[in-house]
């Protein structure tokens, strides 16, 4: 589950923008991956008891066959994102997240990730990594 | 169910705070008491998640 913080990133106001990022994602890919199959892909607020089909997967994986094509316009250069994450799930933490990025990065939100295991002193020991969109023509 | 509700879903729920809360919706709130009050409650926990997605990504049912 993403919790987007919309203060300090007022795009998230943006309907669409939210819409897109629901696109972008490939739950199943992520599920096979980081699941083993066993989780199911939903569109709606995770919870064990209220999974409704209505929302089973209602944002199906859109990939995006030019840049910028999920995103609205107004975003034309694209969306910059911190995504801070605690990592205390192993590999559906820092990893899931990070795989997450890719496919956030596909569609032009470029995503750096932040890892803050949580520690007795209160201290952050941040790493990062960054997702960005390849420059077309490469490979 | 019960313990998102209460706090990520109904007013001034601990996790319902600025900046990625902070909301107030007259009818998530209804659904969780009522829900909470009764033997079997999917039918309103079904009924907060829906609305709380529709309104979070715009499904349409």
């Amino acid at each position: 589950m993403l919790t987007p913080n919309y203060k300090r990133v007022p795009a998230f106001k943006d309907i669409r923008v939210r819409q897109a990022m629901n696109y972008a994602l490939d739950r199943n890919a992520l599920n096979k991956t980081f699941g083993a199959g066993y989780a199911t892909a939903t569109s709606a607020f995770p919870t064990f008891d209220a999974l409704d089909d209505k929302v089973r997967n209602y944002y199906p994986y859109n990939r995006p066959r030019r840049s910028n094509s999920s995103l609205p316009a107004g975003y034309a250069k694209g969306l910059n994102l911190t995504m801070l994450t605690y990592g205390p799930w192993g590999s559906v933490g820092t990893p899931l997240i990070e795989a997450a990025a890719k496919y956030f990065a596909a569609v032009g939100i470029n995503v750096t990730v932040q890892h803050r295991p949580a520690s007795p002193t209160g201290r952050a020991n941040t790493t990062t990594s960054t997702s960005r969109r390849r420059p077309s023509g490469s490979t | 169910m019960w313990v998102s509700g209460s706090y990520f879903f109904i007013t001034k729920g601990p996790l319902n705070t600025p900046p990625f809360g902070g909301f107030s919706d007259p009818v998530l709130n209804k659904l969780f008491y009522q829900g909470e009050r009764v033997a079997n409650p999917a039918p309103y926990w079904k009924k907060m998640v829906l609305r709380a997605t529709q309104q979070a990504t715009g499904c349409r049912f």
